[in-house]
């Protein structure tokens, strides 16, 4: 299982979204990506998900040129929470958790017990078994979410992309969501927004106009002249007196 | 058929009230049937159907035997094919662009169908030789043709319309075909009409299931067959467009490839019964939301219970716009409003379910 991208690049209306970005997401690990608003962090979820077709360069899913695979092979490989994904409909979060089964269902076969199980279990491993029979729109923004992160998993994707999942949660949510994300055993690539949450990620790639200037271990990529050079602040790494986890604090440059 | 298929398809189960469905749509047909001006009696209704349709000779008054066979019942079986497709018209579209006022016309659908018939109505085209009903036909896709077209330049353009997301750029595009081919109808019966043509025109364009017969539902009733079998294959891909295009498509779905079949699928079925009925309004925006509240945004229930409603409906509606004034039929259009619009009312104050 490998997913790679390979001098990828993206343009929109003549504007260069994403360039040459050179990246192999290794398995089992949990990738960040950071960077300043509209540095590209969602284009590259993406085209790694194959919802966009790259303007130039390759995705390759387990060998395979991306552009090449029916979309819904794809989504037996990869699962994708995107943000602000919303719904007028008036459905359960069962129903919604089970629209992640679409890519195994075909027009002449019938939801079976098994769909029902894996629904059930997707549920249950974001702890939303108590509300699966509530309507979408009574839920909060975190509940959603979580919701969200269920129907990904019901596609049982050995690969799931989050774009800033924890975005105007509350703080609570926020831990939650990353340590839900944590615990699953498969590959994760994730944007975040915050990077003392980015911190807990195996490795982060740093995206700043479109490129990727930065891949390594968190300690060695949010160092202080990179988060000055990037993201235009002053940083200090500091220690947990109690735990001794790493903690950055931030000052605006002068 | 290979053994996995074949196995796929054993799996495939039909809930066992499906027969239900059938036997309200036959109740509806012979109900729109047997009331009218001149009441007739049910079993005289069966025994002209089997008559006719299994060769058995009951003696059946002459007369009612006619209404009965070319008019009411062609009628009705009309109105129905009309009334599922167009329900289904707006459901598809309703879920494909999530638009809740997305209805069967807006595509300029309705517009290019009146244009169409007043060019061979009033303005003379084909000399003859083409009816009313083909005029509409062409009017209807000419105009579908041409908003698409436009809806396609405008995302790949770089002018104001760059960038839009495909359903924001149908339904503005819709609004410019439907107001160019509106204008195109109100030019050409300025120029050449007469008042009595203007207001036949007019009853046309409100719906009109007077002059309908058997030659009629030969094309109605494949149309709405197809748009039921249509919609029930791509029940899934419907669903998944709950939360939006990019989320049906990570889940699997070539959303470029369901979008093209099912808009072009139900702008075909709705040309097809503008082309025989005029533009009915009303169905095809509300019997799809109605059927929401009532059996959930599920495609899987949601398909079925559209058609049948959509198609009783319609049904009723005909045999009120028959009965209401005595010696008048009243434009079908007017009365998909007037018993539409309350039974909506209450349907969105009462109803519901999740």
């Amino acid at each position: 299982m490998s997913l790679r991208a390979e001098n990828l690049g993206f343009q929109m209306a003549r504007r260069a979204l994403l360039e040459a970005v050179d990246l192999e997401v290794m398995p089992a690990e949990t990738l960040g990506l950071v960077g300043p608003n509209g540095s590209g962090k969602s284009t590259l979820l993406r085209l790694l998900a194959g919802l966009w077709r790259p303007t130039y360069g390759r995705v390759w899913l387990d060998g395979r040129d991306m552009r090449g695979m029916p979309r819904r092979e794809i989504a037996r490989t990869i699962a994708m929470v995107a943000q602000q994904a919303d719904t007028g409909e008036r459905i359960s979060v069962r129903q919604a958790v089970a629209l992640g089964r679409t890519p195994f269902l075909g027009p002449l076969q019938d939801w079976s017990a098994q769909d029902d199980a894996i629904v059930a279990d997707a549920l249950a491993r974001v702890g939303m078994t108590a509300l699966a029979e509530r309507s979408w729109h009574s839920l909060s923004g975190g509940e959603r979410q979580r919701a969200h992160i269920a129907r990904a998993l019901a596609q049982q994707p050995r690969i799931l992309l989050l774009d800033e999942p924890t975005n105007h949660l509350d703080i609570r949510h926020q831990l939650r969501i990353l340590q839900l994300v944590r615990e699953l055993p498969i590959t994760v690539v994730i944007a975040l927004h915050d990077l003392n949450q980015a911190l807990s990620c195996d490795r982060l790639a740093v995206i700043d106009g479109g490129r990727l200037i930065a891949l390594d271990t968190p300690e060695k990529v949010l160092s202080v002249e990179q988060l000055r050079d990037t993201f235009g602040v002053h940083a200090r790494l500091l220690r947990d007196p109690q735990g001794g986890e790493p903690v950055l604090h931030f000052r605006q440059l002068r | 058929m290979s053994a996995v298929t074949a196995l796929r398809l054993r799996r495939y189960r039909v809930p066992g009230w499906w027969w239900t469905a059938p036997a309200v749509l036959l109740v509806a047909l012979l109900a729109g049937a047997a009331i009218g001006e001149t009441a007739i009696a049910p079993d005289t209704i069966l025994k002209v159907i089997a008559n006719r349709l299994l060769g058995a000779d009951y003696a059946v008054d002459r007369i009612e035997g006619g209404i009965i066979w070319s008019y009411r019942l062609s009628r009705a079986v009309v109105a129905a094919c009309c009334g599922a497709g167009l329900a289904l018209s707006g459901m598809v579209l309703q879920a494909l662009l999530r638009n809740p006022l997305a209805d069967p016309y807006l595509m300029g659908i309705s517009a290019g169908a009146s244009t169409g018939a007043v060019l061979v109505a009033v303005a003379g085209l084909g000399g003859g030789v083409i009816s009313l009903s083909a005029g509409a036909m062409m009017g209807a896709i000419a105009a579908f043709a041409l908003v698409v077209a436009l809806a396609r330049a405008a995302v790949s353009g770089a002018g104001g319309g760059a960038g839009l997301p495909a359903a924001g750029a149908i339904i503005l595009a819709g609004i410019a075909g439907s107001s160019l081919f509106n204008a195109l109808t109100a030019f050409i019966i300025a120029r050449s009409a007469s008042a009595e043509q203007a207001r036949g025109i007019m009853f046309w364009l409100m719906g009109n299931l007077s002059g309908v017969r058997w030659g009629d539902a030969g094309l109605a009733l494949p149309a709405a067959l197809a748009a039921v079998a249509i919609c029930l294959w791509n029940r899934r891909a419907l669903d998944a467009f709950a939360f939006g295009a990019d989320s049906a498509a990570s889940m699997g779905i070539n959303v470029r490839r369901v979008q093209g079949v099912l808009i072009a699928a139900v702008a075909l079925v709705t040309a097809v019964m503008v082309s025989r009925v005029g533009a009915i309004g009303f169905v095809g925006l509300v019997v799809p939301h109605a059927m929401r509240f009532i059996v959930g945004s599920g495609h899987t229930r949601l398909v079925p219970a559209t058609a049948l409603a959509g198609a009783v409906f319609m049904i009723a509606a005909d045999v009120v716009s028959r009965i209401l004034v005595a010696g008048q039929v009243l434009p079908i259009g007017v009365i998909t409003a007037l018993i539409g619009a309350p039974a909506f009312a209450l349907v969105l104050i009462r109803g519901g379910r999740v």
